[in-house]
């Protein structure tokens, strides 16, 4: 995967580069001290970027102008590395694959990059399949997922969904990964125009978690982006 | 509008005491006196020193932000307090006649000069009244915005993001310099201490100021390496002078945020304390484009008209009054872009309000 880094402070640069090359998947990393560059990388890098970290706050173009030039066809993991943590649900509203605070903890840079990797690979495998509008993730942790029959199997045994569980379920995988807001699943799920009762949607994942998960205490594949809303961990 | 109708109300408030403590007083004479004609009496008097109140308040603040030290102040309050006094009395005495409440005959003339007689000795002391009524109320305004300062550079200063990207150059630093992250971690820890420090008066020496700037200059050195650039200009015989606290630093983070341009340019920031005659003159200066060509320098976001800004404006008026100048333009020629802020104020090193 080809990383680049977006940041005008060169120590922040250099961080980031320290921990993504001991990353394997990572084969080529950038740096980009400006949002200008950064748009010129996206829009002409040849190969285009798959990983783009940015930074926020910068004095040319901020980081949602730079990441307004992605290329949407090919379109790559855009993660968020910034101090503030007020810009995190708009980042989640345009699709952003992850938003992390600096300073950060090289853990969170690794797994985030990892669960990228895998997104990248479903959203282009579905992408060649066709037909599909949006990437499909089949299954996650011991649970199968069958679309064509509308059936959930967890450790080889069928799982009883109730329809509207089920629609989440889809919903959320429908993202490979990414994060969803509670406001995008009332919509799809629910048909509601507006976040009037959010509850709903937590609740219904409660349900899915009760069924699908080892210890629903602790969810390690329906996990909860605080304050935003879900998504699907392999 | 609203502050006259408080003062008259509170003048009514004094007539009203008065007219009870005249009721009972008279009570036991041999002709007492009508309800009707005592409160008329009581409130012909005190309101004049409503109309009254304007000038005193005027002059209080006329002389406040001129004469810093407090007994020179109180001496330039006396003969204002015998004019007024005499001229309220005066004016009382007069009304009075055209009221028709002197018990005794009256011409006019008759009126105004009793009335002097009466009351100017007992007015000079409702002037000291009102004019430790309004240094009070100033005084405790000036806290209060203070107070505000504080808050506002805490969040100018010390904004979280600046914080948190402070401890991610760091992070950065830890593991390919460790002496360097080292250094960053005194001056922050330094920064930290000062603005934290709850002694820090409303005014500061101009050399304390430059102190806390230059560990908050430091830190931003670190982190953009090569391409800022910032240098203190300071007059050995300003350093003395008393400043308002975190009166530059807004002006210093808002030139490093405009200075710092994409094109590889050096943001140049040049800071300079200079003294001429009884003016101390501070100028924070930037290379970057100017305030026309950068829009965001007019918003409320936090460029040049943002929070911290403001705050330095309204504590300036209220320090300084008209004898202060604070100017946010372009770079005069020849220099080619920049942006230039300039304070002037009057220079003093008195210790007044200073610890």
């Amino acid at each position: 995967m080809r990383a680049i880094i977006v940041d005008d402070e060169a120590p922040a640069r250099r961080r980031l580069r320290g921990v993504l090359q001991q990353i394997s998947s990572v084969t080529r990393i950038d740096e980009c001290a400006n949002g200008r560059d950064a748009v010129e990388l996206l829009r002409r890098g040849v190969p285009p970027p798959d990983l783009v970290f940015l930074d926020i706050q910068m004095p040319d173009l901020d980081g949602f102008a730079v990441a307004a030039a992605a290329n949407e066809e090919r379109p790559p993991a855009i993660i968020f590395v910034t101090a503030f943590d007020e810009h995190a649900v708009r980042a989640f509203e345009i699709q952003a694959f992850d938003y992390l605070l600096k300073p950060f903890d090289d853990e969170r840079i690794v797994a985030t990059v990892k669960r990228a990797g895998d997104f990248l690979e479903w959203i282009r495998r579905e992408g060649e399949g066709g037909g599909a509008d949006a990437p499909v993730l089949r299954g996650f942790g011991d649970v199968t997922v069958d679309f064509a029959r509308h059936q959930v199997r967890r450790a080889g045994r069928t799982a009883e969904l109730r329809p509207k569980e089920y629609a989440l379920l889809v919903a959320l995988l429908k993202r490979g990964g990414r994060v969803v807001s509670r406001l995008e699943l009332l919509q799809e799920v629910w048909g509601y125009a507006e976040d009037v009762m959010s509850r709903t949607v937590d609740t219904h994942v409660a349900m899915l978690r009760r069924k699908l998960e080892h210890d629903p205490a602790h969810p390690r594949h329906i996990v909860t982006v605080r304050t935003f809303g879900y998504r699907i961990e392999r | 509008m609203k502050r006259a109708l408080i003062v008259f109300g509170a003048w009514s408030a004094v007539a009203l005491l008065f007219s009870i403590q005249m009721h009972f007083q008279t009570t036991t004479e041999a002709e007492p006196r009508p309800w009707g004609w005592i409160l008329a009496w009581q409130f012909t008097g005190w309101w004049t020193w409503a109309l009254f109140t304007a000038p005193v308040c005027a002059f209080a603040a006329w002389a406040v932000v001129r004469i810093r030290r407090p007994a020179l102040l109180i001496t330039a309050h006396v003969p204002m307090a015998v004019v007024i006094a005499v001229a309220c009395a005066g004016f009382e005495g007069g009304l009075k006649w055209a009221l028709g409440e002197w018990r005794t005959p009256h011409t006019f003339l008759s009126g105004v000069s009793d009335g002097i007689a009466i009351w100017w000795t007992f007015n000079v002391l409702v002037y000291a009244m009102v004019a430790g009524l309004y240094h009070a109320w100033r005084a405790q305004r000036l806290e209060m915005q203070l107070v505000q300062a504080r808050l506002d550079a805490l969040v100018g200063q010390l904004q979280p993001h600046f914080l948190f990207n402070t401890l991610h150059t760091i992070s950065a630093f830890v593991l390919e310099d460790p002496k360097q992250a080292n250094r960053m971690i005194t001056r922050l820890s330094e920064l930290l201490r000062q603005s934290f420090n709850p002694e820090r008066g409303p005014l500061v020496r101009l050399e304390e100021e430059l102190e806390l700037l230059d560990h908050y200059v430091a830190i931003q050195e670190a982190r953009f390496g090569d391409r800022l650039r910032v240098t203190f200009r300071v007059d050995p015989r300003a350093a003395a002078a008393v400043v308002p606290t975190l009166l530059l630093q807004p002006l210093v983070e808002n030139a490093i945020r405009h200075g710092i341009v994409p094109n590889g340019k050096v943001a140049e920031i040049e800071i300079a304390a200079t003294r001429e005659g009884d003016r101390l003159h501070l100028q924070v200066r930037d290379n970057g484009p100017g305030l026309q060509a950068d829009r965001s320098r007019t918003s409320n976001g936090g460029g040049w008209g943002g929070l911290g800004i403001a705050n330095t404006r309204a504590r300036l008026v209220e320090l300084y009054g008209p004898s202060h100048r604070f100017e946010l333009t372009n770079a005069p020629p020849p220099a080619t872009g920049g942006a230039v802020a300039t304070i002037d104020i009057p220079f003093s090193d008195h210790a007044r309000d200073h610890r």
